[in-house]
């Protein structure tokens, strides 16, 4: 058998025609039985050199005869393989090559005749395995016969370079998906805690607003309650005589009342610091809610010389109805907002002093088209030009630590906007602040008569 | 009984059952002719009582916190144009800051509100030698 008897030309074409759309170990395998049948060899193997200096071949693929067989492995020592490998470079042996290899105990229990191995390396030149076809009749023409061997070694070389750069990508992709799944998994635990957080601070700031309006409301209880404790006295101190009935009712009606007036101020106060359950829409009559979050804020100053020298204009459309939801964060909104003008006005008339300085804020809520406009100004300290870009940003606040959370604008904001609104901030440091907001109305049914007026006092 | 001094008493405090109160507090001073009691609900009837011609009081009583008129405003007007009334305040503020305005402007007394009839009445005793 020589390749005299074919066209060397005609081998490569048939080697050639190997599937172009193999690849890896199945493109060996493919390669691997064309050279076997193509050539028409007993035997054709791939292997790799293992071991720690690359003293043993592993098998990948054996044909012997007909078909595969199952892989072996084996020493270099004693092999035609070991000069392959030393030389690396293809080497031959057209007869005899068992004789010649008297300790390959394998030559000889396959009675091979010729012997023709070429190794395939990596890139940097270093041996990954070996292509050896083997016969057991003697080979002529081994010059072309070699070149093919070699070409096909080459060729298998790149399949093998292609496993191992796919091999070590996969384990990059497989340490890539570890280290992602790790940060998804560390990014999740710091969002849920962030969303714990955000939820601990949006209480807090909840309960800081209510805290600031309930300090200085717990002084309007003490109205009712001088009321009720001295009515109670003088009930006490009464004979016991039916001339008294009608004081005694008159006193007991004022108890009562006064009760009532103070259990009044306390749900007034527990409004705010109910949850928000009250998410659903319904009808608010805006305009009243604008007074009473105003009353709270004023009622709740506590520097009296300060609520003196205040002077508050309010001049707010009788009963504009609203369809929004959730009244208690709106009415939160607005105390905000009338908290943040307190603050301005009265941290100005602190720098000013009394005498030279005037507190005013004015209050102003009227229908335009299909909107509510509110405007609230105040003269007070005002909003520097560099703050005013963040001025509706969660956490920015100007006041010193303790004194706000940076939550009461941001939170507004969202609550304006969620009810399809807006709010806007004009200020000039050191002389004005103006807020607007818009909020939608529907065309009808937006005002509605016989809304008994609020007990003023103030 | 025929040495009694009579005493004129004006109450101020927007709460008008405070009104109410102070009269059936005091009712057996004033059934005897001890005190003459008047009850005003804001400042400014006050001030219109004490600008006619009528006998002056010697003490009002006022509450500070009242829209429109403070008490302050009261003590204020009273001070400038009738400096021997006597003004005793009322309110339910008992930080230093008020008390302090109170006896800075020229108030005689200041009580805290849930104010007690006892003490107020003890004052008068106190200082004007009537008991009520």
């Amino acid at each position: 058998m020589t390749t005299e008897n074919h066209n060397a030309l005609e081998i490569l074409r048939q080697l050639n025609k190997v599937d172009v759309r193999l690849s890896g170990e199945a493109f060996i395998k493919e390669m691997v039985r064309h050279i076997a049948q193509d050539l028409k060899m007993s035997y054709v193997l791939v292997g790799r050199a293992v071991g720690d200096s690359q003293t043993q071949i592993q098998t990948d693929f054996v044909w012997s005869k007909n078909d595969f067989v199952a892989n072996i492995s084996y020493d270099l020592l004693g092999t035609p393989c070991r000069e392959v490998i030393c030389d690396s470079r293809v080497k031959y042996f057209a007869t005899g090559v068992s004789e010649s290899f008297a300790e390959d105990k394998l030559l000889k229990d396959l009675k091979v005749e010729a012997y023709l191995g070429a190794p395939f390396l990596n890139a940097e030149g270093r041996l990954i395995g070996i292509l050896v076809v083997m016969h057991d009749q003697e080979l002529h023409d081994l010059e072309t016969l070699s070149a093919i061997i070699d070409l096909c070694a080459a060729r298998i070389g790149v399949e093998y370079r292609r496993m191992i750069y796919e091999e070590s990508l996969r384990k990059v992709n497989e340490k890539l998906e570890e280290e992602v799944r790790q940060q998804t998994m560390e990014l999740r635990t710091a969002f849920e805690n962030l969303q714990r957080t955000q939820n601990q601070l949006l209480s807090q700031e909840k309960l800081a607003t209510i805290g600031r309006i309930t300090f200085g409301i717990a002084h309007e209880l003490k109205n009712p309650l001088n009321v009720i404790i001295n009515s109670a006295e003088i009930i006490d101190d009464l004979p016991v005589n039916d001339e008294d009935q009608e004081t005694r009712t008159q006193l007991t009606r004022m108890i009562r009342k006064h009760g009532e007036r103070a259990n009044e101020i306390i749900s007034s106060m527990l409004k705010q610091a109910r949850e928000d359950s009250d998410r659903e829409v319904g009808q608010i009559n805006i305009s009243q809610l604008i007074l009473h979050s105003l009353d709270m804020c004023t009622r709740s100053l506590s520097d009296i010389r300060f609520k003196e020298s205040l002077v508050v204009s309010k001049n707010i459309k009788d009963n504009i109805i609203l369809t929004l939801n959730g009244p208690a964060s709106l009415e939160r909104a607005f105390i905000n907002i009338f908290d943040n003008s307190m603050y301005a006005l009265k941290k100005k008339w602190l720098q000013l002093g009394a005498s030279s300085y005037h507190p005013k804020l004015s209050v102003e809520a009227q229908c335009h088209e299909n909107k509510l406009e509110v405007l609230i100004r105040d003269n007070g300290t005002g909003v520097p030009d560099k703050f005013k870009l963040h001025i509706f940003d969660e956490f920015f606040t100007t006041k010193p630590s303790g004194d706000g959370t940076g939550l009461g604008l941001s939170i507004a904001k969202a609550t304006f906007i969620e009810n399809s609104g807006d709010i806007q901030l004009k200020s000039q440091e050191g002389l004005f602040t103006e807020i607007r907001i818009e909020l939608p109305m529907d065309c009808a049914g937006t005002f509605r008569n016989s809304i008994p007026e609020r007990e003023k006092r103030v | 009984m025929s040495s009694t001094p009579n005493l004129k008493l004006i109450f101020v405090d927007d709460e008008k059952d405070l009104g109410k109160l102070s009269a059936l507090s005091f009712r057996s001073a004033i059934a005897s002719g001890a005190i003459e009691f008047h009850f005003f609900a804001s400042a400014q009837e006050c001030l219109s009582h004490l600008s006619q011609d009528t006998e002056l009081p010697a003490l009002v009583i006022t509450d500070i916190n009242m829209p429109e008129v403070s008490g302050f405003e009261l003590l204020d007007k009273i001070r400038g144009s009738h400096p021997n009334i006597d003004v005793f305040m009322m309110s339910a503020y008992n930080d230093s800051d008020s008390i302090e305005k109170s006896f800075e402007k020229g108030a005689k007394a200041y009580f805290t509100k849930p104010i007690s009839f006892k003490n107020i009445k003890a004052r008068i005793q106190e200082d004007y030698g009537v008991t009520t």
